[in-house]
């Protein structure tokens, strides 16, 4: 069986599935990707790419014109990983397969701008029969759809918070939360809380009771990176969310993304968010991320403490260690009382750098009490951070 | 640089020449001090020259010490009394010199670069004599190693120069086993290569020793050769202390995991209280377990967040336990460990959920110390500990013995 497809769009469906592949599998075909190719008519097939991994399933498909095509049938075979870069670097914007079915193989060609310069690489592939089949979601729990940059941009607000340490293994995850209209998003690694909200458009409860979920960090990732803007393979703009029982799917398009749901009990984060503060200060988010990055120079590796005094007019970063002192001010507009407080940087900067807005307002309780912060851009999106008792 | 001059001044029979001292009636008597036979630590800790000349040795059990000499006299250890005597030696060590490094209770090496490395060991030696009523032995070399050595060469109350124009006559010939870090496993392993004194280690070539000890075999060599350019530290207990940790032979074998809960609750209770004293968290903790073969092995777990609550290190000793031993022996000897500390009083980020229990558990450990300081240890006790008395009755931290503290702490391995 021989097709001939455009190289970059094959090469771009697989960039979406082969980082997921398991990088060391008792089962050598989950180290590779699952592709299927299944004739439409006679100038058009279905090429679908699968990667797994003990945690997560994904899967891209795509319909491509053929513009060769010799004994066409449906076919299956496990690619090692290595297929992806050698579809990035061969010649020509074309390539043609040739799939020798005995042998689970495949032989690719390229063909340069000299009819006599041609790339010929033959990779030997595996019995696909090992490889994990999708999970079927006949009767979702719950089945919503948001818009792909809604949903991305929710993510992005919140994942950075998520824990990486698996003896906790609830804050690995993202709590989701069905209100009447939106869907609250909440992570934590029990030094900070990060919440924010996703609107969705179409909403079906098949199964009463099914309010909250947690899905597993790493999945989320994955979503951020391949669905909607900066997304790498032409997703849809709408992506849809279905739990049932145990299982996660979140679809956009040709992508799916499987994976089980976390089995963990979540704290209420909207309990321990302060409602009544005593002061607040609003910064130019720009000019405190350099402000913070600059202080940073000059704290220890490992130990990124800053102290911040918060003033009517100003907030002063200070930093001292064994390499000198550093005192860094910028401009704010203060309320309320001021404030001393020693924070972790890192964590204050891996909340700026999702910010969008101009401005982020800090709210403070008191001195070793905790401070919420907001993007002046988005009324749903709050942090919370502990502070660093010295 | 100019040469160095190191003491080490070695308190001759220690624990045996205190006791000897507040006991006049037993002075001339053979003398050993050991451990309580019904708690099963019945060894001999220490002895005294008319109970060495009978053959006694030191850790040996104290049935045997009796076969050899009858009409021993046994005491039991009196470690408040033993660490006075030592804080005496100290102040007198601290009028010679700032550079005072303590190896163990009765042991110290001193710097006193630039002064007469003989004459001030003569005036210690004569000053430890006359106001404490104890003799010293010590040795007086360009390194700690050969001033080690030398204290082991005369005893009691003499002073022996090893030099480095008669290192090769005086601390040669000795039998390698003298030499610091060579225990028993290191000498078998020496001895099977012939190699049984310490000028023959001197002698064998580095990348011999390299090849069988790895870097341990690089410093026995420069041990050997006098090369140790160790420096005396500074007497400074907190910089010093690298882990706190406790162990125990228990009062009879355990066999389940009931047993080991309550000792290892007892454990790690006096080793929070300690941590707690000295003003430290911890973020690792290994538990030790020794079988009725002594068979032994260590394991150990990284907190979650560092922590000195005697509750939350034994939940994680128990884990480790039970994750790690299979049962099939008994269980004669259990050792918690703290390692990795870090200063209580200094910064740490505060978490969201669960400070609250965190800190009530915190005080209680606080509340229980302050009662035990004045009511005593056994004024208050967990119910689990008190349900079995004889295990539950010992009290680590009251008894502790001070281990000397390691060589290699400085990190000179790494």
């Amino acid at each position: 069986m021989l097709i001939a497809i455009p190289r970059q769009k094959f090469f771009e469906q697989l960039m979406v599935v082969t980082k997921t592949a398991a990088s060391k599998s008792t089962i050598p075909s989950l180290e590779g990707v699952y592709i299927e190719i299944r004739p439409l008519a006679e100038d058009s097939a279905k090429i679908t790419a699968t990667a797994a991994n003990t945690e997560m399933i994904i899967t891209a498909s795509s319909i491509y014109t053929v513009s060769e095509a010799k004994e066409v049938s449906a076919f299956a075979l496990v690619l090692p990983v290595k297929i992806q870069d050698v579809v990035r670097r061969l010649p020509g914007e074309t390539i043609q397969l040739l799939f020798d079915r005995e042998n689970f193989a495949v032989t690719v060609f390229g063909q340069g701008h000299e009819a006599r310069a041609q790339s010929e690489f033959r990779i030997f592939g595996f019995d696909p029969q090992d490889f994990p089949g999708t999970p079927s979601f006949t009767a979702p729990d719950l089945c919503l759809q948001m818009k792909s940059p809604d949903l991305r941009r929710a993510l992005r607000q919140i994942l950075f918070a998520i824990s990486a340490d698996e003896s906790k293994p609830a804050f690995t995850g993202v709590h989701f939360r069905l209100l009447a209209e939106k869907l609250v998003l909440a992570s934590s690694d029990t030094f900070r809380v990060a919440t924010t909200s996703c609107r969705f458009s179409e909403f079906s409860h098949l199964k009463e009771g099914v309010g909250s979920f947690l899905a597993p960090g790493r999945l989320l990732q994955e979503c951020v990176r391949t669905f909607g803007e900066g997304g790498r393979f032409q997703t849809e703009q709408t992506v849809t969310l279905k739990t049932e029982r145990n299982k996660l799917l979140l679809e956009s398009g040709e992508v799916m993304i499987f994976s089980r749901l976390l089995d963990e009990n979540y704290p209420d984060v909207e309990r321990v968010l302060p409602k009544e503060f005593a002061g607040s200060s609003a910064i130019l988010t720009g000019e405190l991320i350099a402000c913070l990055e600059r202080a940073l120079v000059l704290t220890e590796t490992g130990s990124p403490v800053l102290k911040f005094t918060f003033e009517k007019d100003g907030l002063t970063v200070k930093a001292s260690s064994r390499y000198g002192k550093v005192q860094d001010r910028v401009a704010a507009k203060g309320e309320g009382a001021d404030l001393e407080i020693s924070l972790n940087a890192r964590f204050l900067l891996d909340m700026l750098k999702v910010c969008e807005g101009e401005e982020v307002i800090f709210r403070h309780t008191g001195p070793n009490r905790g401070v919420l912060l907001k993007d002046d851009l988005y009324e749903e999106f709050r942090y919370f951070l502990l502070p660093i008792k010295s | 640089m100019k040469e160095r001059v190191i003491l080490h001044a070695d308190i001759n029979n220690f624990y045996a020449s205190v006791e000897c001292l507040h006991r006049p009636e037993i002075r001339n008597r053979p003398v050993v001090v050991g451990g309580d036979e019904s708690l099963r630590h019945g060894i001999v800790l220490a002895k005294n020259y008319a109970a060495k000349a009978t053959g006694i040795r030191t850790g040996e059990t104290l049935w045997q010490a009796r076969l050899k000499c009858p009409g021993l006299v046994v005491l039991p250890p009196n470690y408040p009394l033993y660490l006075r005597y030592a804080r005496f030696a100290r102040q007198i060590y601290a009028d010679f010199t700032d550079r005072i490094e303590p190896f163990g209770l009765d042991e110290a090496w001193l710097d006193v670069s630039g002064g007469d490395g003989v004459l001030t060991a003569d005036t210690i030696r004569e000053r430890i004599r006359r106001e404490l009523g104890v003799t010293a032995s010590v040795g007086v070399s360009y390194n700690k190693i050969f001033a080690k050595l030398g204290s082991d060469i005369k005893k009691p109350d003499a002073t022996t120069p090893v030099s480095r124009e008669n290192y090769q006559t005086v601390a040669w010939p000795l039998p390698v086993e003298e030499l610091l870090y060579v225990g028993r496993a290191t000498r078998a392993k020496l001895r099977s290569y012939s190699i049984h004194t310490i000028g023959q280690l001197a002698a064998a070539p580095l990348s011999f020793l390299h090849g069988i000890f790895g870097k341990v075999g690089d410093v026995l060599h420069a041990f050997a050769n006098g090369q140790d350019q160790s420096p005396v530290m500074r007497l400074n207990e907190e910089a010093l202390i690298k882990s706190i940790g406790n162990s125990t032979t228990t009062p009879r074998d355990l066999t389940c995991d009931e047993e080991v809960k309550i000792i290892l609750f007892v454990l790690c209770e006096s080793v929070c209280a300690r941590m707690r004293e000295h003003g430290f968290l911890c973020r690792t903790v290994a538990v030790s377990i020794r079988d009725n073969t002594l068979f032994c092995f260590e394991r150990q777990s990284k907190l979650q967040a560092p922590s000195h609550i005697s509750g939350e290190i034994a939940g994680v000793a128990m884990q480790l336990f039970r994750q790690h031993h299979n049962w099939l022996k008994p269980i004669r000897s259990i050792g918690v460990r703290c390692s990795e500390l870090l200063p209580a009083n200094g910064p740490l980020q505060l978490t969201v959920f669960d400070d609250d229990a965190r800190d009530k558990l915190a005080a209680l450990d606080e509340t229980v110390a302050s009662l035990r300081k004045r009511f005593g240890h056994f004024c208050i006790q967990r119910a689990s500990v008190s349900a079995d008395r004889p295990l539950g009755s010992i009290d680590p931290k009251g008894d502790h013995v001070i281990h000397p503290v390691g060589f290699f702490r400085n990190g000179m391995l790494k």
